[in-house]
């Protein structure tokens, strides 16, 4: 080789190793330049892989055609120097093409060939080795290669400065990535959008090898799995199992962790498998305020896709740490905003609730009846502040016959049903009310039908469970199937699993309990539901308060009135009394003479006529004089046994003959079962005669086309207030009754509807009964007719004196 | 009916009164004394002797029920009937000595009854 071929070899090489960036296109452009200068038939250039201790075939020309490569990694041992100082490479083989080191067969088809090997490699580091070789032995003199190891080291030189090209490339691209990923982070709004930009990122970060990413939070219990591209379902278990292995034995790290084969844990069979296919695994743990909060887990695979890998470095691992510290962040931040939402949530529809109860807490206190608290309170229940498509129903005890009865139902649907269009949140009273009136005004015919027919006789036979949380007398959660056995009712208005019992008070006595479905109720919420139910309480308190208070005051009213008005009477009956006797002894003498003057008149004159009529109105006037008289003075009684019916048959006989003449029809059902009243026969009869006289006489004075008719029944019964047996006298007419408006002043002395009455008749009747200790009520359907019933007990012990 | 009458005094501050009651008992078949007041009665009693006496209560001088003790000092025998317009004085223990109370009415059918009651306790099977 002359001066002159040397020159053109090292022009050119220079020439390549400035024209391209590329360290395959100038190796690639040197082989062919060096092959067709006939330095050896074939030329191989072997560079160190990134991580490994091996020579790959990078590129080979080949001027004779006779070179059939394999397809790369093709490599082979190379021992590294130790020296840095630059050596041809021949002299750390022990020979220059060693079979031990290079297989040539793998090489080349044929065997034995023959080369030199000559190392590109610096001061600092060797890079690979460019390999003459041939099928036939040939020699190279020392000029020659002295004049190789130059051209090697302007390859070197070059290769050298691409790599640091690539990697200052690359360090830009990682930088842009943490800075990407940084502003990502800031930008997200939770842990699920930030890291789902990594994977994008860390495949650039690694620039062109396959990497898998997993990631972990694990307070959150969220492992996640992001694949990018090569993982079969193989790689995937392998990758899982791997993760989870060493999830066991990292939990405390806190630094970046690179596992690679060589510094694999030897045990762990499960990272032999999956070296096989991959080239690292690195655990970056996400460590916020000293805890380990979660983890990302990069898995990459054996393959380069670029020749330009660069093998990661500290400054990487730093930058991953960088990382890794920014998600641990992020990921706290997030959490910490989950929190801090939640709980403004939480205390936002706190205060929500609060004002919605004091809202209702007002509406209750306007509420002027129980059944307008109730109801309202049911509808908060089931409103949209309250808990929400949570149906509920209002069970009301009966205090006649201790049973429950279903009265009101409301579930937040029916509202919705029968309002779409009316916002729910209302602040205003009226609407707030009304609106929670409306849940359970109008409920659907069947729904209606099923709350009429839940009737419970009693609690008594509900399963434990239901009666403590009954008589806890505070709001309790208890499985459905606890309530739905007392009624079979319950199951389809009420059907969730658990069922919220919630006893309504009023005045410490249980008034009812409302059932709601507590599927979405908490424990918490059942303080809140106590607040609804203790302010429903205090409104009852109150209403009963209110009513009673009026009521008394009314009473009081009325006392009042008759009190002034009995004072009138009092004093009016003296006079009256005082009057009626100084009538009555001229009463007696005109009436005694007037019937001596009729007895003397012969029959069929005028005159018979006249003493007539004076002997008939002389009775009439001392009737109404002796009224008055036994009124303000009445005459004691005389009590001894009676038989009622006989009295009663005693009285109608008195009537028969004006019965008849009036078309009034008689009807007497007597009980035969009637044992002796002890009573004041003459007393009693007066009362009958009484009460048939007003029978009469409100029938006589209508004309209203249908048949008269005066019914007397007596029967026995046993009156439950008194604890004791009692005869009963019902006297029916069919006339014209009482006017309303007069209801209230029947009993009262000289009070009269009649032209010609005294106001008496009644007033004594009343007061005959009550001297007997018993009642007497008038039954009136004004226009239809009157039952006026007496009863009596059958036993009179010590009547109290009657009262003037 | 034997032939001799009972006599009744009737014994009453009014006229008319003690007029029908005369007229009336006599119908009956009693012989009748009237008295106009307690004093006149008591004056009439020894000649007059009657078998029953009828007395009203309220009367001016001596009341009815006063008259009725002396009459029953004298002689305790002599069956007394108070008749009076007051139902009050029925049960009374003032007139607990009296027969019988008969309460003033229109019709003397009460009274002529109680008298017919009490003449028949007082002599029995002497009656009518």
């Amino acid at each position: 080789m002359d001066c002159r071929q040397k020159y053109d070899i090292l022009t050119k090489i220079v020439e390549i190793s400035s024209s391209t960036s590329q360290i395959n296109d100038r190796l690639t452009q040197a082989a062919h330049f060096l092959c067709v200068k006939d330095l050896a038939p074939t030329i191989a250039f072997y560079l160190l892989q990134r991580r490994g201790r091996r020579l790959t075939l990078r590129i080979a020309a080949d001027s004779a055609g006779s070179l059939q490569l394999p397809a790369p990694p093709y490599s082979y041992k190379l021992p590294i120097p130790d020296d840095p100082v630059c050596k041809p490479l021949t002299t750390l083989l022990p020979n220059p093409l060693d079979p031990e080191t290079i297989n040539a067969n793998d090489l080349f088809r044929k065997p034995q060939p023959h080369g030199w090997s000559l190392p590109l490699a610096d001061e600092n580091q060797a890079y690979g080795a460019m390999v003459l070789l041939s099928s036939t032995p040939f020699n190279i003199d020392n000029d020659t290669i002295l004049f190789l190891l130059v051209v090697c080291r302007q390859i070197t030189l070059a290769l050298r400065s691409s790599i640091l090209k690539n990697r200052d490339q690359q360090k830009v691209r990682r930088l842009k990535f943490l800075h990407q990923i940084g502003a990502q982070l800031n930008a997200s709004e939770n842990v699920q959008s930030a890291f789902s930009k990594l994977p994008d990122s860390a495949l650039t970060f690694f620039s062109d090898s396959a990497s898998i990413l997993h990631i972990f939070a694990s307070d959150q219990s969220q492992e996640k799995l992001i694949e990018q591209g090569f993982c079969d379902a193989e790689q995937h278990e392998l990758v899982l199992q791997v993760s989870r292995y060493q999830a066991t034995r990292t939990k405390f790290i806190s630094h970046p962790l690179v596992i690679e084969k060589h510094n694999s844990p030897p045990a762990a069979i499960i990272y032999q498998h999956f070296f096989n296919q991959f080239c690292a695994h690195i655990i970056l743990p996400l460590i916020s305020q000293g805890r380990l909060v979660g983890a990302i887990e990069f898995f990459l695979t054996d393959k380069p896709r670029s020749r330009d890998l660069l093998p990661l470095e500290k400054e990487d691992l730093e930058l991953l740490e960088i990382l890794a510290v920014h998600l641990a962040a992020t990921l706290e931040r997030t959490r910490a905003q989950n929190q801090l939402s939640a709980a403004n949530q939480a205390s936002l529809l706190r205060t929500q609730q609060l004002t919605f109860s004091h809202q209702i807490k007002n509406a209750l206190l306007a509420a002027d009846t129980p059944e307008k608290i109730i109801r309202l309170t049911l509808g908060a229940l089931v409103s949209n502040e309250g808990f929400t498509s949570s149906p509920a129903l209002y069970l009301e005890f009966q205090e006649k016959d201790d049973s429950w009865q279903g009265l009101y139902y409301a579930s937040a649907s029916n509202r919705a049903l029968t309002n779409p269009d009316q916002q729910p949140e209302s602040n205003h009273l009226n609407t707030l009310t009304d609106h929670l009136l409306e849940a359970n005004s109008q409920i659907p015919q069947k729904l209606s039908e099923e709350l009429k027919a839940l009737w419970l006789p009693s609690l008594n036979t509900a399963p434990s469970r239901f009666q403590q949380a009954v008589v806890g007398r505070k709001p309790t959660i208890i499985p459905a199937e606890f309530v739905t056995v007392i009624h079979a009712k319950l199951k389809s208005l009420l059907p969730g699993p658990k069922i919220v019992v919630i006893p309504i008070l009023s005045q410490d006595h249980l008034k009812g309990l409302m059932l709601a479905n507590a599927d979405y109720i908490s424990r918490e919420d059942l303080a809140y539901i106590t607040l609804f139910t203790d302010a429903a309480a205090l409104a009852l308190d109150n209403t009963k308060l209110y009513q009673r208070l009026q009521s008394s005051l009314a009473s009081l009213n009325s006392a009042q009135l008759r009190l002034s008005q009995s004072e009138k009477l009092m004093a009016l009956g003296e006079m009256a009394s005082s009057i009626a006797h100084e009538i009555k002894n001229p009463l007696v003498s005109i009436a005694g003479f007037a019937r001596r003057l009729h007895k003397r008149i012969p029959d069929q004159s005028r005159e018979k006529a006249y003493s007539q009529i004076i002997t008939k109105e002389i009775e009439r006037l001392e009737e109404i004089v002796n009224n008055v008289l036994s009124f303000s003075r009445p005459e004691s009684n005389k009590f001894e046994p009676h038989d009622l019916n006989l009295l009663i048959d005693e009285t109608t006989a008195l009537f028969a003959r004006e019965l008849k003449k009036l078309k009034i029809s008689l009807e007497v059902q007597l009980t035969s079962e009637m044992a002796a009243v002890e009573c004041d026969g003459n007393q009693l009869k007066q009362v009958l005669i009484n009460l048939f006289n007003n029978s009469i006489q409100a029938m006589s004075s209508t004309a209203n086309g249908n048949e008269h008719r005066i019914s007397v029944r007596t029967s026995c019964f046993c009156d439950l207030k008194r604890q004791e047996e009692r005869a009963l006298i019902e006297i029916e007419d069919n006339g014209k009754g009482i006017q309303e408006q007069f209801i209230h002043d029947i009993f009262n002395p000289f009070f009269t509807t009649k032209h010609d009455g005294t106001g008496l008749g009644l007033p004594i009747c009343h007061r005959i009964i009550l001297n007997h200790l018993g009642d007497i009520r008038i039954h009136n359907r004004e226009g239809k007719g009157v039952m006026v019933s007496i009863s009596l007990p059958f036993d009179h012990k010590a009547p109290p004196k009657p009262t003037v | 009916m034997g032939t001799q009458k009972y006599t009744l005094m009737v014994v009453d501050d009014e006229e008319n009164i003690r007029w029908l009651y005369k007229e009336e008992l006599e119908e009956e078949g009693y012989s009748i004394v009237a008295a106009a007041s307690g004093e006149e009665a008591l004056q009439k009693l020894p000649e007059v002797n009657p078998d029953l006496v009828v007395m009203d209560i309220k009367m001016p001088g001596i009341s009815g029920v006063d008259t009725l003790v002396k009459i029953k000092e004298i002689d305790k025998n002599i069956p007394v009937i108070l008749c009076s317009a007051y139902g009050d004085y029925k049960q009374d223990f003032t007139t607990w000595a009296s027969d019988a109370y008969v309460v003033k009415a229109a019709s003397l059918d009460e009274l002529k009854k109680a008298i017919r009651e009490v003449l028949e306790k007082r002599y029995p099977g002497k009656g009518k």
